[in-house]
């Protein structure tokens, strides 16, 4: 592997989800690379395509959905050309995954101790009373009131916090180098998903490891990643560092993104809040050109039969659209 | 200030930790049996077309509190006035007569609406309950309804699963709106929304309050739209209100250490404000199993000896400010704990 | 239920081949009973004397028994005896079920308690055994008493299933919204949980069908059912079951086959509709 290249880069890749009434394109050949220790964050509505993204990226894409074109390159191994064998050990050991519901994740009829002793023996050599001390120490890193008392509990006898200190305890016992975070807070009350967003942060920071981290929240980003990706209808349509990007969007999606969230800390009026118009459209037969034409404030004639290109504004810095788009929407 | 629309005073909602029985008794004599403590003693006014929010972490009780105004679940004591009519002693004709004035809309619209009845019978069904409209009159009144909350005539022949997330929630909204009432709760309306689809909702229901003067009572845990929605603020922990004010007090100047902590952990879309991070330790504890003194004290960074003995009352610490807090139990001593 | 969701039930229901081959086997037996007199050839229940125990052929297409009659005839004048006792016995027992277990779900405890152990008094004998208990004390022989047998036992697991989702739903958001509104608590019960818990109740209404067909034809075979020389399909296979050994297989086989067709065509649409009306199963 080379010492300076991304840790994760996927390529054109394309997910195609076959239906009753034809094929539905949730991912449409996106790019977008992660280096490592670093956080990347992928954001946008629901149906954008952005869990399904992070299942491609394990191999995990549910039925009826199949990667059908592109790359994913996992240090210096593509993933698509690798055996399934082979994928799932990558997936057990390198690379984690947090999902939205940690409870749904965790086995129903196994104890907590159960669950965290078989992830840390499935990578350590460790005896019983060494299984147990770390178990206890890892949930106590985590903030687990009482862990001793929690190890002997089952899942659902723990609130959804505490399962999803489980599921992390589960997943950095491994200590992947890459980490998949798939709206790991929405279903947290928002105390302890700062407490999540906090262990993430120095996860990062302890082992030099990278976050996937997916969510809809534009202010988990602002908080928590180095770059982020916009995703709309299954298009990356502007990816680059985070400053950049929030403080100069050069895609109206991602400016109409911005301009509509609302903050806990200013108390502008409703009326000064941007609505975007419309809903992500229907991926069973999507607009022949830009897929946010439809509701962007700055559609030109030439968005609607063409594709948009992807252009690089600034280094490191790509947007997916027309050029005299950008050119008009930058203008004052 | 007129006289308040609704006053709750020392409301109290105990669930037996055994069972479903209903518990009867003073809460002083309950709190021997280690109840689950759902409302513990909550006091509250909500004026005239007014929005009042009520946020907290889930299981601190804002939903029951929510429900026991509305007499959907019966409270352990207390007492709910609602103009000048009791709730909590109304029945028969009273009472009907109080639902229609007090509304509710739920946060799982799908799940609010009979999946077996089109919208027009679900919409028809309250004109009909308390006899505000017949036969030609009922459609009109549908079709009013429906105009109101930005639906179309044609939808009022759907089923719930034919409906999308926001458009149920609309057929909730009207619902509500049917009777006329001169006061919703708005339990969680947007919680199970999409972000694009939550403004648009919040849109509706604030036009709705422009045009009839309605007020609102909203239970939400998103504190981002409660601060963009509400006039007055009530924060809940464990059962019990620990802050109480006009909103841009509650967000811009919160006394109360789990208010502090509860708002600096919504993230802000914004990587140029440095905000400080309060991160509290560990959960919540159970609601059947409230700490002694103040509820606050096994997570609370400033704790004092006296708050693991006393508790706290809610006290008036700045004008129309109250906080259940020692830190800011003598008026001199105003500074927040920053 | 209206049109429009007759509608998308049929159109969920054609997309499972079972279950439209069991609508297909339901149909025949269906117009067997209704066009039996144009259908059948001969007189079920007179014979041509002089031509009994026939074989198949081009004349008797399944035969004739010992008596000489016809039995493809009385095969289809079968139908109607079975279709009617089984639509008779599970209309009433639908309806019984819908009220007890309405009351049990609804009524507070002592209620459900009443109604619940008196079902398992039910459930706990073998139910055949029990229905001939029940026809033999009725001994008004025939009909009547084989109608209030088969009813007894189909009633308690309908009762189960009624009380089930009517105390599932009790707990429901819009059950707990109808009350908000100013429902009154019959209201509620008649207006938003029992129709909600019926789909469950149809499936089970549509297996119990095809079980009473069999019942029916079971308890007639022994004999305490329909009376001979009613063209019931279990009293004409027992009354062919000692031509069996001797080679008239055609005399039990044919009415045997009926049974099987319906009580098959029965449970393949009661699956079919299982399919369809769970929510947790259907399709968007």
């Amino acid at each position: 592997m080379s010492a300076n290249g991304p840790l994760l880069q996927v390529s054109d890749l394309q997910v195609h989800f076959r239906t009753r009434d034809g094929s539905l394109e949730a991912v449409d050949r996106i790019n977008f690379e992660i280096g490592s220790n670093e956080v990347f964050g992928l954001v946008g509505e629901s149906g954008s395509g952005k869990s399904v993204t992070a299942l491609s990226i394990l191999g995990l894409v549910p039925s009826p959905g199949r990667i059908v074109g592109g790359d994913i390159v996992f240090g210096d191994r593509n993933l698509r050309e690798l055996p399934e064998r082979v994928v799932r050990t990558i997936r057990g050991r390198e690379i984690g995954m947090i999902f939205q519901n940690p409870r749904a994740s965790l086995d129903p009829v196994r104890t907590v101790a159960v669950q965290l002793s078989r992830a840390l023996r499935a990578h350590h050599d460790l005896g019983r009373g060494e299984v147990r001390r770390r178990s206890v120490r890892m949930l106590r890193d985590l903030g687990m009131p009482d862990p001793e008392a929690a190890l002997t509990k089952y899942p659902h006898q723990l609130s959804g916090g505490m399962c999803q200190r489980v599921m992390v305890a589960m997943m950095l016992s491994s200590r992947p180098r890459l980490l998949i975070a798939d709206e790991p807070t929405t279903a947290l009350d928002e105390t302890v998903g700062a407490q999540l967003l906090e262990h993430l942060r120095r996860f990062k920071e302890e082992h030099a490891a990278s976050i996937l981290l997916i969510t809809h929240d534009m202010g988990v980003i602002a908080e928590m990643c180095d770059r982020v990706g916009v995703m709309h209808a299954g298009h990356v349509v502007e990816v680059g560092p985070v400053g950049a990007v929030f403080r100069d969007p050069r895609h109206p999606y991602t400016r109409a993104l911005l301009d509509s969230t609302l903050r806990i800390d200013r108390d502008s009026p409703l009326s000064d809040i941007e609505r975007i118009p419309g809903t992500v459209p229907n991926l069973l037969h999507p607009p022949p050109g830009c897929r946010f034409a439809d509701r962007c404030a700055y559609v030109l004639p030439a968005c609607r039969p063409a594709k948009p290109p992807r252009l690089e504004v600034a280094p490191g810095h790509h947007v997916l659209c027309q050029e005299t788009v950008i050119r008009e929407f930058a203008a004052p | 200030m007129n006289s308040p629309l609704l006053s709750v005073t020392k409301l109290f909602k105990y669930f037996s930790s055994r069972g479903q029985r209903e518990l009867r008794g003073t809460p002083e004599q309950l709190r021997q049996d280690g109840p689950v403590r759902a409302v513990d003693g909550v006091t509250f006014e909500v004026h005239s077309h007014e929005t009042f929010g009520l946020v907290g972490e889930s299981g601190c009780g804002k939903s029951t509190l929510g429900r026991c105004i509305l007499r959907l679940l019966e409270p352990t004591a207390g007492s709910v006035a609602f103009g000048d009519e009791d709730v909590t002693r109304a029945a028969g004709q009273r009472l009907r007569e109080l639902r229609r004035r007090m509304q509710i809309v739920f946060q799982d619209a799908g799940q609010s609406l009979s999946p077996m009845r089109t919208v027009r019978a679900t919409l028809a069904e309250p004109l009909r309950i308390h006899g505000l409209a017949r036969g030609e009159a009922t459609e009109t009144r549908v079709l009013q309804l429906l105009d109101q909350v930005g639906l179309e005539p044609m939808h009022r022949n759907r089923y719930p699963h034919q409906l999308s997330g926001g458009q149920q929630q609309r057929v909730a909204i009207a619902r509500a709106l049917a009777t006329e009432p001169d006061f919703i709760v708005l339990d969680e309306p947007t919680s199970a929304l999409d972000s694009s689809l939550k403004l648009t909702v919040v849109d509706l229901l604030q036009h709705v309050q422009d045009s009839t003067g309605v007020s609102y009572l909203l239970i939400s845990h998103d504190l981002t739209i409660v601060r963009h929605t509400c006039d007055r603020v009530a924060v809940m922990y464990l059962g019990a209100i620990v802050e109480i004010a006009a909103t841009a007090h509650v967000f811009d100047d919160a006394l109360h250490p789990y208010t502090q902590a509860l708002i600096a952990s919504i993230p802000v879309p914004d990587p140029f404000t440095k905000r400080e991070r309060i991160l509290l330790p560990g959960e919540p504890p159970s609601p059947a199993n409230i700490p002694s003194g103040c509820r606050f004290q096994t997570r609370c960074s400033f704790v004092m000896d006296r708050c693991r003995h006393e508790e706290p009352s809610l006290l008036e610490a700045k004008p129309g400010h109250r906080v259940a807090c020692f830190l800011y139990a003598e008026a001199e001593r105003e500074a927040a704990p920053t | 239920m209206s049109g429009r969701r007759v509608a998308t039930v049929w159109y969920q229901v054609s997309q499972n081949t079972l279950t439209v081959v069991g609508l297909l086997l339901i149909t025949i037996v269906v117009v067997f009973a209704i066009f039996a007199p144009w259908i059948a050839p001969a007189n079920p229940v007179s014979g041509d004397l002089l031509n009994t125990t026939q074989p198949p052929s081009s004349q008797h297409l399944m035969g004739t028994d010992q008596f000489g009659r016809d039995i493809f005839s009385r095969v289809v004048h079968g139908a109607r005896v079975d279709l009617a006792v089984a639509g008779i016995v599970v209309s009433v027992a639908f309806v019984m079920s819908v009220a007890l277990g309405a009351l049990a779900g609804f009524a507070g405890r002592v209620a459900d308690e009443l109604v619940m152990r008196s079902m398992d008094v039910v459930f706990s004998f073998p139910p055949l055994i029990l229905a001939i208990g029940i026809a033999v004390t009725i001994q008004q022989g025939g009909m009547l008493s084989l109608v209030v047998a088969l009813t007894v036992i189909a009633i308690p697991p309908m009762v189960r299933i009624t009380r089930a989702e009517i105390l599932h739903r009790k707990e429901s958001l819009y059950v707990e919204a109808a009350r908000a509104i100013g429902s009154s608590p019959l209201r509620v019960l008649a207006v938003h949980l029992v129709p909600n818990s019926l789909p469950p109740l149809v499936v089970q209404a549509t297996l119990t069908f095809g079980y009473v067909i069999l019942e029916t034809a079971g308890l007639s075979f022994i004999g305490v059912g329909v009376k001979p020389p009613a063209p019931e399909w279990g009293i004409m296979v027992s009354e062919g079951s000692p031509y069996v050994r001797t080679g008239e297989w055609w005399i039990s086989l044919f009415p045997g086959l009926m049974i099987f067709v319906t009580v098959l065509g029965f449970n393949l649409v009661g699956n079919g509709l299982l399919d369809v009306l769970n929510p947790r199963r259907r399709r968007q």
